[in-house]
């Protein structure tokens, strides 16, 4: 059957081939874009409200397409683990060699939204066209990919021939050209068309949101800049910008801003992660060229990031707590890793070397105070998220208990149940993101995205309202019009504060209603609500200071560790209306809220009782357990939110 | 002496041992015919399984690997068959690469290094030719499926909980806040008294404000449970419309609750629906069409089962 006849190689061939792609990416492009219409300013959804609602999800979720989960076994796709957010129960790996699952999780409570975020860099079709080891990387469609990215960008609107019209109504064109039968061979399914396609088959406009995203996985000598890039819509590039072909983050907003550029529809936020683990590099002053920072890339990373994880599977990065002037938040301890990099995990924390005070959130606020008053903007305005990092394809799995582990930093689980804790003893099962929107819908939440309405879980359900203003009543907390004055007269998590009048002092309110709990997961109550202050001096020089605003830190709460039963009470709700003491109209800062639940057994301390360690005799204790008996770490976990901050800025002179 | 120092010259032997190679591949039988199953294969899976697990494979592991493999020697195949090595240009590419080197006087002639590449049988000894053929080629073969509107309109039925509207209900709530000194259940009781008394009580005034207060928007069972914990929920199902409930106790205090309007649970909308559903009952088929046609390649192809080959094996 072999024919040396054609010459399939040619440079006509060649040409051939890339019109071919070409026309073949228009096929997706003929019907009028009728799905990308911009966001309707009133109500979509019956349980629409002015006021928001708070809408928990996971941003970070990788499946089956993410070759560090492929490789441990991972075979749940997107579709599946959408479905696993919705509720459904999911066979995990390790699976027989039937293709049985060994074990089965399933989620006490639906999220309400989720993002599949798997690793840009290993889809093929962008590896073979950017990486110039790769064979394929001279093929036609990758010259013709990287010279004219524009052009092979596909509007994917989903309308088309191919299917049965029902009543007259439009007829909805199907999966790149395959559904109806069509031959349309290049727009077969790849992981990133999957990727899309799930996303678009569990979109459920009111009731659950599925994003389009990837992770964007830039780690030079094991540094993490890792960042998930989240679209608006369902009009995404082509090939997702992948850290081989725009090795450093502002190239990479160059590289989405070009390509979303002129699609109607499409609009994009990265999300950087784990900026625990960036050895010094996450929030540098630099750009790729060496120069530092000036204006314009402070504008264009406050406006393509507003958001950061603050806590995931991998430890928090809000703050260290070990270096500068006011700090003495034993806070800072929560969930810490104690490297700086993926040689922590990958090889040892001494090779690693300790955390860097400069790779958490909180300094790198500071530090943006500080460039915005020399640049002129802050490119470090961050507001907060929590999410998984799930390897499993599990999004929103961040109970302490029933804990399966997200595999991402574990090793191979191949045929059978690897023995001992299901994680590294450091990890944890991660937070939650929460988006105050006014509907569960793709634009609403975008949109509370990107003006920072959020907060950040450790993976419980507490609500969190947190407004400022200089004019809010001191009063707010008894009254029933909270949430209408904290918009009317102050601003919202995220936001910049109004003007504070000479003399005067800004007010910040906040409330915080308990996780009520579902099923298996039994939440504690609230224990007290933290203000965390960061300030610019007249130096230069900045400060931080926490401030104790509702509730109160020796309410006696703990846990008895024999049987993780919690001991002592605490509140269902907390409300305060605080004004900063120390205000100085001339410093710039940012202040923003801490929720803390009283404390409950972590997810290792459980497994541990479950197994019967007795760490008082050694010598009985599996290996694989040893990790049970490590005085490194704690064996309960106070559950928390962040709220994202609220910015001050003096007046300009 | 001259000439025995050339004999034992490496250069030459490097030339000899080359051209004898040379030679011998010209006798290798092409690529298409290279897709024997045998015992040795067999004996091939076990080695490599012991080298990735560190143990020797029971029957049973033997037999879903051997199934792998024949899967993707018919997936390979086909590929051939289909000529995507010619057609892919990633496939292609690599075999050019590779060609050019072993064959620089063909360097300038494609077809020709194409053809010599099959006859040298590298589009299935070459790894990543051969993983790409059938990755390839499992693109277009999922490419041609299409939506059997039957059996879609039955999924969208089956999953009423996807597809279909959950009943909702609106409703208006006095709270007491079990952290505010004096709160009790029997306070709550008395208030419901009092509401059932007089029903048209500003109860605007009444009771705690609620965080999460506002509208009375419509809420599905879902998100009551989301908001308040499972215990209301089960109450409300039960709970009259327009009447006065209560008190539920939550972790949050005390409720009483008055059901405004019930909206029933609604049947999917077809059309509307249709779309996102059809995703995902092409995603959950493909499973089950990739089996039907790999046992169909495998028919065609004759290759034999896992289980004939094991016992061929000896296994």
């Amino acid at each position: 059957m072999a024919s040396g006849e054609r010459r399939p190689g040619s440079t006509a061939g060649a040409v051939l081939w890339a019109l071919w792609t070409l026309g073949l990416a228009a096929c997706g492009d003929s019907a009028a874009p009728e799905s990308s219409a911009p966001p309707l300013a009133g109500a979509k959804c019956a349980d629409y409200q002015a006021s928001r609602q708070p809408f928990f999800g996971d941003l970070h979720v990788h499946t089956k397409y993410s070759l560090d989960a492929n490789t441990q076994g991972t075979l749940i796709g997107p579709h599946e683990a959408y479905r696993f957010a919705l509720g459904e129960r999911l066979g995990i790996q390790p699976y027989n060699e039937q293709g049985e699952p060994l074990r089965y999780s399933q989620l006490a409570r639906p999220l309400d939204f989720a993002a599949v975020t798997d690793h840009g860099e290993l889809f093929g079709e962008t590896e073979i066209c950017t990486n110039p080891d790769l064979a394929g990387y001279n093929s036609p469609e990758c010259l013709l990919y990287r010279a004219a990215p524009a052009q092979s960008f596909i509007l994917f609107n989903f309308l088309g021939p191919g299917l049965v019209s029902v009543g007259g109504a439009p007829i909805p064109r199907l999966p790149f050209c395959g559904l109806g039968g069509e031959r349309c061979l290049e727009a077969a399914k790849t992981p990133w068309r999957d990727i899309q396609q799930a996303a678009a088959a569990y979109n459920d406009e009111c009731r659950f949101t599925s994003f389009v995203g990837y992770e964007y996985t830039a780690a030079p000598l094991s540094n993490n800049l890792h960042r998930n890039v989240i679209f608006r819509s369902e009009v995404v590039p082509e090939i997702p910008p992948s850290y081989q072909e725009y090795p450093a983050p502002e190239l990479l907003w160059q590289a989405l801003s070009a390509q979303c550029q002129g699609a109607q529809g499409c609009d994009y936020l990265t999300i950087p992660h784990n900026s625990n683990l960036s050895g010094g590099l996450m929030f540098q002053t630099r750009d790729v060229y060496g120069l530092p920072y000036d204006a314009e890339l402070a504008r264009q990373r406050q406006l393509n990031e507003p958001l950061a994880e603050i806590y995931q599977h991998k430890g928090q990065s809000e703050c260290l707590g070990t270096t500068g002037a006011g700090l003495a938040d034993e806070q800072c301890g929560f969930e810490l890793l104690p490297y700086r990099n993926f040689t922590g995990s990958q090889v040892s924390t001494a090779a690693s070397g300790a955390p860097l005070e400069q790779d958490f959130l909180r300094a790198a606020l500071k530090d943006g105070l500080r460039l915005e008053r020399e640049l002129g903007a802050n490119p470090f305005k961050y507001g907060f998220i929590g999410s998984s990092d799930t390897h499993l394809g599990t999004p929103g799995n961040v109970a302490e208990i029933d804990y399966p582990g997200h595999g991402g930093a574990g090793g191979s689980a191949r045929g059978e149940l690897p023995a001992g804790l299901t994680d590294r003893i450091e990890n944890s099962p991660g937070g939650l993101a929460v988006l105050w929107a006014e509907e569960n819908s793709r634009d609403s939440l975008f949109a509370a995205m990107r003006r920072r309405e959020a907060y950040a879980t450790s993976g419980t359900r507490p609500v969190l309202r947190f407004f400022g203003g200089a004019e809010l009543p001191s009063d707010l907390c008894g009254r029933r019009d909270f949430v209408q004055q904290g918009y009317a007269l102050g601003v919202p998590m995220g936001g910049d504060l109004k003007p504070v009048p000479a003399g005067a002092r800004p007010r910040f309110a906040v409330s915080a209603l308990r996780d009520p709990g579902q099923g298996i997961e039994v939440a504690k109550p609230l224990q007290r609500i933290q203000i965390v202050k960061g300030w610019l001096n007249a130096d230069g020089t900045s400060q931080e200071k926490v401030y104790e605003v509702a509730g109160e830190a020796d309410n006696g709460a703990s846990v008895d560790l024999s049987n993780c039963e919690p001991t002592g009470s605490g509140h269902a709700s907390l409300c305060a209306v605080w004004e900063d003491p120390e205000f100085d109209a001339g410093q710039s800062a940012f202040y923003y809220a801490r929720v803390l639940e009283n404390p409950s057994c972590r997810w290792a301390t459980r497994q541990c009782l479950a197994a019967g360690v007795d760490c008082s005799n050694p010598d009985a204790v599996p290996d694989a357990f040893a990790d049970c008996c490590n005085a490194d770490y704690p064996k309960t976990i106070q559950e928390r939110a962040w709220s994202s901050p609220i910015w001050y800025r003096p007046a300009s002179p | 002496m001259r000439l025995r120092t050339v004999l034992r010259a490496p250069w030459l032997h490097f030339l000899l041992l080359g051209g004898l190679l040379h030679l011998g591949q010209g006798l290798l039988p092409s690529a298409a015919a290279a897709l024997p199953a045998g015992a040795a294969d067999v004996e091939r899976l076990r080695r490599d399984w012991r080298a990735e697990t560190g143990r020797w494979p029971n029957r049973e592991e033997l037999l879903a690997s051997t199934e792998r493999w024949l899967d993707e020697q018919a997936l390979l195949g086909e590929a051939l068959h289909r000529e995507l090595d010619l057609r892919d240009s990633v496939a292609r590419e690599r075999l050019l690469a590779n060609l050019r080197f072993a064959r620089p006087e063909l360097a300038g002639d494609e077809a020709a290094l194409l053809t010599e590449a099959r006859r040298l049988g590298m589009p299935a000894s070459d790894l990543v030719v051969r993983r790409r053929l059938v990755q390839r080629l499992e693109q277009e073969l999922s490419a041609d499926q299409t939506v059997d509107e039957v059996a879609l309109r039955a999924y969208v039925a089956a999953h009423p909980e996807r597809y279909g509207q959950p009943e909702r209900y609106r409703l208006r709530q006095v709270y007491l806040n079990r952290d505010r000194p004096g709160r009790s259940a029997a306070q709550a009781e008395q208030l419901l008294a009092r509401l059932a008394a007089k029903p048209d009580l500003d109860v605007a005034a009444l009771g705690d404000p609620w965080l999460l207060d506002g509208e009375e928007a419509p809420l599905s069972e879902e998100q009551l449970r989301q908001r308040y914990g499972a215990g209301l929920v089960a109450a409300l199902r039960a709970a009259p419309v327009g009447q006065w409930i209560g008190p539920l106790e939550t972790a949050y205090g005390w409720h009483l609750l008055r059901v405004q309007e019930r909206q029933p649970a609604q049947a999917a909308d077809y059309p509307e629906v249709r779309q996102r559903a059809a995703y995902a009952w092409l995603a959950e088929q493909e499973p089950g069409w990739r089996r039907a046609r790999l046992a169909a390649l495998r028919q065609q192809q004759g290759l034999p089962s896992a289980a004939v080959l094991l016992a061929e094996a000896g296994q």
